[in-house]
């Protein structure tokens, strides 16, 4: 029977985190209805494409050696299910070398059936979403900056770069599904903002193959956006601390407790979006792009009309556009001492945590202490000081703690 | 709804060789590099105006089906010019590994070539020969990554057990078989009731904290990393000498912590002969090929190949080298600083060996480097030279 490997392979930003994290939850239910979503962790997805691509991240590619094909295996596994899921959205930067190693080690010279999946969202929402992942990845350029190096035709720049490496829509399915039948390609486009909470993830069950298997689908665990003040804060954050604050540490207090945990809670804020001055300009990007969808043929499941957020969602441009880089500086404060108490009640824990356990040591030691004075200690200390003192007596204390396996 | 199966059932793959080299043009040129060629792609086309050339008609016998990217097919044609500059050849098995190869980390993905159907998206095309070194460096690494990744494992230094029982000595990590570096970084090791912090100028000492964190999987090169770390008021830790004499004293004691500049004190603390000279393109390319080399083995072992096996080939290569001058205006930024750590830490009474003076760097201009100006070109010429001498399996 012809195996079906779908290949999930971006763009970030469009619901991916929360798709991954309900297809490794289920695994055994979906094994049970013939797919197989391999991998012994929830990120295994992740650490084989950055084996994959030869992608260092902070420390995190030592956990993704061999990755890549140890997925390629189980995903070729003859007695696992016929049908096999992989996805993660970094896979949209493979260039050509990395996408033929992919598509060799799953099996296409062998005849299995290849399905390329990419979910999609407009450019006018993805622009200030990348421009904010970087700054939850210890950025410090401005958002001027961010957006001069992205519009720069050249591409030179890292952040230009990677930007389009994940995003341009028509050169990453031309990377990826070159040589497919466009039926078997697939475009999941995101629902514009206002849609219904579950038609997103309807649209990954129907492209999927999902439909009627009962799926536990847990929280959403898709990261929430920040405001325009929080971002900045974060910024500032950077370029203060960067120097010292080590990458093991920046991830679970700055990106983790202060942006996720805390200032994504504010939701009264300004929402990030594109400046005035750009619309035109990624608006006849956005219908390029769904123009040249549209033709190569490829299956859609929504609507390719929802890529063309400039058009489609002037709700989204607020009549006085905020302006990350000039922040109203009351806001950021406000935001400023939210941070500052949730740092303030995460290092009070802390204390509690370091008193609990220097009362637990002090225990332990007076504990270890009684234990010394108890006569029958003195008696046994005596009895191994005279054994360590002649070779008979340590080759019969050898043989005692053989036998007690000490 | 699942998604739809092809109709055919045939496999979704179906090599057309010279197809997908974006057509004759671009397939005659892969072939002419992979048989040695210099010829530049601008020069191959205008040798070849009605667009159709193939050197032998047969397609090529090494490489992939598609067109690689520009890095790919100019590294190649580099490599054949430094082979044919020097005696030397770039064998079928190279030229296929760097045809084939693919960009690692963060660099420039595939760039299409200036002159064929030009694609309404991805990146724009390129006259390859126009390229940066800085381009062609991450294929190149990537390739030595995988050769040091495919070597047999070596066996752990055992430091020898006078300098292990020393005690008073705590030297910081090595990233260099010859001698240790980071001397002013303190370990949890030995005797930790006595602290000895053996100093040199902060220029040097710049040098070497890079160095050192080049080898570990550090992203930035020198002058970025001075960039993102040294400012006029502000020091990495690894250089803070008055921070790291307070913790230091904090934890055993003032009196217990010494300040040691003596040169000729060196070896007998570092063992060998004292501080290696930093080759800035040395150094610089084992951070790039550290790059990839961290998604291929442990951190330990990354360490130890580059340290062990890699930079005593770069060595080799290179010859003779002077040190690694530190550049305006990081260069005054630590010579004050330099200048109010030896206040500061003269007013907090620590003992020294030598003079606390010793810690600002000389102000005589410095020695211009070993080799010519442009870094980055040199770090490619290296990496070339180490492919061309690497047989498989003879590192």
């Amino acid at each position: 029977m012809t195996r079906r490997i779908l290949l999930h392979v971006g763009t970030p930003k469009t619901g991916t985190s929360y798709l991954q994290d309900v297809l490794f939850r289920n695994q055994e239910r979906l094994a049970e209805a013939g797919i197989a979503y391999p991998g012994d962790r929830f990120d295994a997805h992740f650490l084989a494409a950055l084996d994959l691509m030869r992608l260092p991240w902070g420390g995190l590619e030592h956990e993704a050696i061999g990755a890549w094909d140890r997925l390629a295996e189980a995903a070729t596994d003859a007695a696992g299910p016929t049908t096999v899921v992989i996805s993660h959205e970094i896979l949209a930067r493979a260039g050509k070398a990395h996408v033929e190693r992919a598509l060799t080690s799953l099996g296409r010279d062998e005849g299995a059936e290849i399905h390329v999946l990419v979910s999609a969202r407009d450019l006018t929402r993805q622009i200030p979403a990348e421009w904010q992942e970087n700054v939850k990845h210890r950025a410090t350029l401005s958002y001027r900056a961010f957006l001069d190096q992205i519009t720069d035709p050249a591409r030179a720049g890292r952040i230009g770069s990677w930007f389009w490496g994940v995003q341009e829509l028509p050169d990453i399915l031309q990377r990826w599904a070159g040589d497919l039948p466009p039926e078997q390609v697939h475009v999941v486009t995101v629902p514009p903002p206002g849609s219904a909470p579950g038609l997103l993830w309807d649209r990954f069950i129907e492209a999927f193959g999902l439909t009627g298997i009962d799926l536990d689908l847990g929280n959403d665990r898709s990261n929430p956006s920040l405001g325009v003040p929080e971002t900045a804060l974060i910024r500032r954050i950077n370029q203060s601390m960067n120097a010292t604050l080590a990458p093991p540490d920046y991830r679970p207090l700055v990106r983790e407790l202060l942006a996720h945990q805390t200032l994504s809670q504010r939701r009264d804020s300004a929402r990030l979006s594109l400046p005035p001055d750009l619309h035109p300009w990624v608006r006849d990007r956005e219908a390029s792009w769904v123009e040249a969808i549209a033709e190569r043929g490829y299956r859609v499941v929504g609507d390719l009309d929802e890529l063309r957020g400039v058009e489609r969602s002037p709700h989204v441009y607020p009549a006085h556009w905020a302006d990350p880089d000039r922040p109203a500086e009351d806001e950021v404060a406000d935001a400023a001492l939210d941070a500052i108490g949730r740092l303030l009640l995460e290092a009070t824990g802390n204390r509690h945590e370091i008193d609990r356990l220097h009362h637990e040591l002090h225990e332990a030691r007076q504990e270890l202490e009684r234990a010394y004075l108890r006569p029958t200690y003195k008696a046994r200390e005596k009895a191994v000081r005279a054994l360590e003192g002649s070779a008979p007596g340590r080759s019969a204390l050898r043989g005692y703690r053989w036998v007690r396996r000490r | 709804m699942s998604p739809t199966p092809p109709a055919t059932g045939e496999p979704a793959h179906s090599p057309t060789g010279s197809a997908h080299h974006g057509g004759g043009l671009a397939t005659g040129w892969v072939e002419e590099l992979a048989a040695g060629s210099v010829t530049t792609w601008t020069r191959w086309q205008q040798a070849h105006p009605s667009g159709a050339a193939s050197a032998s008609g047969a397609g090529p016998v090494v490489g992939p089906q598609y067109l690689p990217g520009a890095q790919q097919l100019e590294l190649l044609r580099r490599l054949n010019e430094v082979a044919a500059a020097t005696g030397r050849t770039v064998g079928p098995a190279l030229a296929d590994r760097v045809l084939r190869a693919g960009i690692p980390d963060r660099g420039r993905p595939d760039l299409p070539l200036t002159g064929l159907h030009a694609a309404a998206f991805g990146p724009e095309p390129v006259r390859p020969e126009a390229l940066p070194e800085r381009d062609l460096l991450p294929v190149a690494a990537g390739l030595i990554a995988e050769s040091l990744a495919s070597l047999a494992p070596l066996p752990p230094v055992r430091r020898p057990l006078a300098r292990r029982l020393a005690g008073r000595v705590r030297p910081g990590p090595t990233w260099d078989g010859d001698g240790w570096v980071l001397l002013h970084r303190a370990p949890a090791r030995v005797n930790p009731y006595r602290v000895d912090l053996a100093l040199t100028d902060l220029h040097t000492l710049a040098v070497h904290a890079w160095a050192t964190r080049a080898v570990r999987g550090g992203v930035l090169g020198f002058e970025d990393w001075l960039r993102s770390r040294v400012s006029a008021d502000r020091l990495p830790t690894s250089l803070d000498v008055v921070g790291m004499a307070a913790r230091n004293a904090e934890r055993v004691g003032r009196a217990q912590v010494t300040l040691s500049f003596e040169p000729r004190h060196l070896p007998d603390l570092v063992g060998g002969a004292g501080l290696p000279p930093v080759h800035l393109p040395t150094i610089d390319l084992a951070r790039q090929v550290g790059r990839p080399l961290g998604v291929l083995v442990s951190d330990a072992t990354r360490t130890t190949l580059l340290s062990r096996r890699l930079l005593p080939r770069l060595r080799q290569l290179a010859g003779p080298t002077g040190p690694t001058p530190v550049p305006a205006p990081w260069a005054g930024h630590l010579n004050e600083h330099a200048e109010r750590s030896v206040g500061l830490l003269q007013r907090a009474g620590y003992a020294v060996r030598g003079r606390l003076e010793l810690l600002v760097p000389s102000t005589a201009p410095p020695a211009p480097p070993a080799r010519p100006a442009d870094s980055e070109l040199t770090t490619l010429r290296l990496a070339m030279d180490l492919l061309l001498d690497t047989k498989d399996g003879a590192w």
